[in-house]
């Protein structure tokens, strides 16, 4: 997917060493999915941070 | 003379594999069924066929042979339901790990078993890749028991039957190819292995060069931990299908969810002064 989206122009795009579970395995905070989706920037791309 | 010897030689050869394929059909049809579904690298397809074309010469009978497809394949999907209800999504992480096409794994079968649920258990057994992934993923998503036995004894009774039926029909082609195969003895073997690894290394080698390039510009848990904790404003996007959702409904916070597809068709949306980190499972 980060490749496909350097092919877009996106350059400053980088995948998770490990993905979600090597962050969750180093016990790293984590948040609810429902919470985040309510709380969080939702699914806008906006470049504001939430 | 010496050919006609030659000829009689190899109809004998072909007569008794055709005699040892008739008398332990069903054991080798059990056994191989039994042997691909649980993940093993042996083919079934080819003596389902074989077992179809004798059922048509009426050596073997079809519904015991159908009967039989059924069961083993249902003992091994079974095996695979339980293993993926005590393991959870580790068993599908480890899965597609050990997959030849492991960044598409997750994703292809997850999208597939959200979009079609139990369904998608009677075509599994068709796509490559799937047919494995499918019964332990109905067990981390936790499909009832019932509907799982149902759905995925259909599956196998449609995949078996096809095949054998396949092999009813065309038989005389397979006998051809049969004969073809005995006339080179073992060099068919040789053959068969090296398309088979020529493939596997093919694999291999596109994976070891996809990684290559991923492995570069990775970033590090720890060093996005920083960055974070620094203050710096990136954009985390999880780009795990709802199955692993599922399966472990939690973020890394402030991460936007969105499906690969999303992202693909929004790419004009995204900020281009800020960095990205996209995470999976």
């Amino acid at each position: 997917m980060a490749l496909i989206l350097r092919r877009r122009g996106i350059e400053r795009v980088r995948p998770l060493a490990g993905g979600f579970r090597a962050w969750r395995d180093l016990g790293y905070p984590m948040t609810a999915l429902i919470a985040a989706t309510e709380t969080g920037p939702g699914t806008s791309l906006d470049p504001a941070p939430a | 003379m010496t050919s006609g010897r030659l000829k009689t030689e190899k109809d004998t050869d072909m007569d008794s594999t055709i005699g040892v394929l008739a008398r332990y059909g069903y054991l080798v049809v059990f056994g191989s069924i039994l042997a691909e579904q649980i993940g093993l690298p042996f083919p079934a397809i080819p003596f389902l066929l074989a077992a179809g074309a004798l059922a048509g010469a009426g050596k073997l009978s079809f519904a015991l042979l159908l009967l039989l497809s059924g069961i083993a394949s249902l003992i091994a999907d079974m095996a695979w339901y339980v293993i993926g209800r005590l393991g959870g999504a580790k068993v599908l992480g480890w899965l597609c790990r050990i997959s030849l096409e492991p960044d598409s794994c997750v994703r292809r079968t997850g999208t597939i078993f959200s979009k079609h649920g139990p369904r998608s258990l009677m075509v599994a057994k068709f796509i490559p890749g799937f047919s494995t992934i499918a019964p332990p993923l109905a067990g981390i998503v936790r499909m009832p028991l019932g509907r799982f036995v149902v759905f995925s004894a259909l599956g196998g009774l449609f995949w078996a039957g096809a095949f054998i039926a396949l092999g009813w029909i065309f038989a005389r082609q397979l006998e051809i190819v049969a004969d073809y195969a005995v006339r080179l003895g073992s060099w068919t073997l040789v053959l068969i292995g090296a398309a088979l690894g020529g493939y596997i290394a093919w694999k291999y080698c596109s994976r070891q060069r996809f990684l290559r390039k991923i492995r570069i510009a990775r970033i590090s848990p720890e060093e996005l931990k920083a960055k974070l904790d620094g203050g710096e404003q990136i954009l985390i996007v999880d780009v795990r299908d709802r199955i692993d959702f599922e399966a472990e409904p939690t973020i890394i916070p402030g991460a936007l969810h969105l499906t690969i597809e999303d992202l693909d068709q929004r790419h004009q949306e995204i900020p281009r002064e800020r960095e990205i980190v996209l995470y999976c499972t």
